[in-house]
């Protein structure tokens, strides 16, 4: 055998793996595009609500008609708001988790703490405690580097289940009315993060199949709690 | 294909009874007024009716509906009663259907004091965002309008608005004489609320050394982010991956070896 021989042949190697490599990246990549497109086969064995906008629709408030006036010089405009949320518990799931406040990302969509350790609070939403609408806290399911968070273990809870949220020196607790996974391109964002109805708790975090090319999950996991008096 | 059409055509028709506002909220108009004539407590009427008494310098009703349509509107002192002397009158006030308005009684550039209705922009925000807006309605000449110390707004006069959408937070707000270092107003702090229209008034009279800030809150323009991504995977997952690409990539160049080196051994 000469040596231009072996080379050619080392050279028909290299390339028949890197098509090989390609091919397995492009079939690993296409596999979580396909489950993006048509991932509805699983939809209605794990997920009962077929119309999540109508399960989460608010009822309509007509404004209340007022005649009175207050000062409006910039000091007087400044309430006392109610403390933000400082910690999540879920005791019968060994959940115990840091709540920080977050607001929105460059791209439009809610920011959360980088690491799934971290619950988000939404700020710009209810306080808890709020006579209405509700309170969003959301964390990462799973993050590389990190491995899988707490949250992953919110999808074993059950209408009836206890959440607790401490503020400051208050703690609140909630009932669990709702366990919900929704395709994120159904979900119903206004429902989530309305401002007006009765008060309650929104935990959200991601389920269902990860998209490793778009590096994301294709459903959230929506926990509604409402408040124990 | 017709029963396609059909129902087509349907959706077509029932989209404007789904999504149609109920009729009351087409007809009124939302509308609060504002006192910035110092030194006066006044009544306020509407079309003869009265509409707000004891009414003071420097505050603001809530809103209120009001069927829309046009309004003739008398201010006078407190306790003169429907046919007192007018303070200021303002008749065939326009007040359109389905809008925010606030009625401003303050005083012109040059002291005199009118009413003054200004819409207030209602139009939705994107997550995370708040609008501003600033008036000016005080006796005073043209100002700028400061917000952490940068002039925000430039050359503001009498009786017009300037207004922008910036993230929400709370900022440092003065008003200078336009052109100049000369702090006219505050600076005051100025809470921004996600998802509100906040409205700076300056009111108040510059001669009379008596210049002051009301702000107006004008909430439900919000809107909710666009999603909530809370998983980015784990190095488990990528690990995989990766080793399977490295695997594939591996046992092919293998097969080739071997496979080319049989061949050369028969050959």
């Amino acid at each position: 055998m000469n040596a231009s021989g072996s080379r050619a042949r080392v050279a028909a190697a290299g390339a028949a793996a890197l098509l090989a490599g390609t091919t397995a990246a492009w079939a690993t990549d296409l596999a979580g595009a396909r489950s993006e497109r048509d991932g509805t086969p699983s939809q209605a064995v794990t997920s009962p609500l077929r119309t999540p906008t109508e399960r989460f629709r608010e009822p309509f408030t007509q404004p209340a008609v007022r005649t009175t006036a207050r000062d409006a010089r910039p000091d007087s405009a400044r309430t006392r708001a109610l403390a933000a949320p400082a910690r999540f518990e879920v005791a019968q799931l060994g959940i115990s988790m840091p709540v920080r406040p977050v607001g929105v990302a460059g791209d439009g969509q809610m920011d959360l703490p980088p690491s799934p350790a971290v619950m988000g609070w939404y700020e710009h939403g209810a306080r808890p405690g709020d006579p209405e609408g509700a309170t969003v806290m959301a964390a990462h399911r799973d993050m590389p580097e990190y491995g899988t968070g707490p949250a992953a273990r919110l999808e074993r809870l059950d209408v009836g289940d206890l959440l607790t949220v401490r503020s400051g020196g208050t703690v609140r607790r909630y009932r669990v009315t709702q366990v919900t996974q929704l395709d994120k391109e159904t979900l119903d964002l206004d429902a989530i993060f309305s401002r007006t109805g009765a008060p309650r708790l929104h935990v959200v975090t991601c389920s269902g199949r990860f998209d490793l090319r778009t590096r994301t999950y294709e459903r959230n996991l929506v926990v509604v709690g409402v408040p124990i008096p | 294909m017709k029963i396609l059409r059909t129902s087509a055509v349907l959706t077509l028709a029932l989209a404007p009874a789904a999504f149609a506002l109920p009729a009351h909220a087409a007809e009124e108009a939302t509308v609060s007024i504002l006192h910035g004539v110092p030194g006066a407590t006044v009544d306020v009427y509407a079309n003869g009716d009265s509409l707000l008494t004891d009414f003071e310098p420097g505050t603001l009703t809530d809103p209120v509906m009001l069927p829309a349509g046009e309004y003739d509107l008398k201010v006078t002192a407190a306790g003169a009663g429907a046919d007192g002397d007018a303070v200021i009158e303002a008749n065939d006030v326009t007040v359109p259907a389905g809008a925010n308005i606030t009625v401003v009684a303050h005083l012109d550039a040059s002291g005199s004091p009118v009413l003054t209705p200004f819409v207030n922009d209602t139009e939705a925000l994107d997550a995370g965002q708040a609008r501003i807006t600033v008036r000016h309605t005080a006796a005073a000449p043209a100002v700028d309008v400061r917000a952490n110390g940068d002039v925000a707004f430039d050359g503001l006069t009498n009786p017009d608005e300037v207004k922008t959408e910036l993230p929400a937070g709370t900022i440092s707000a003065d008003v200078v004489l336009a052109g100049t270092d000369t702090v006219a107003i505050g600076p005051a702090d100025v809470e921004l609320k996600e998802g509100t229209n906040t409205i700076v008034y300056a009111w108040g009279s510059a001669a009379d050394d008596n210049l002051d800030l009301a702000v107006q809150t004008v909430s439900g323009m919000h809107s909710a982010p666009s999603g909530v991504p809370a998983g980015g995977g784990t190095s488990t997952d990528d690990a995989s991956r990766y080793a399977f690409i490295a695997g594939s990539a591996a046992l092919a160049g293998g097969l080739v070896l071997v496979t080319r080196r049989r061949a050369t051994s028969r050959a």
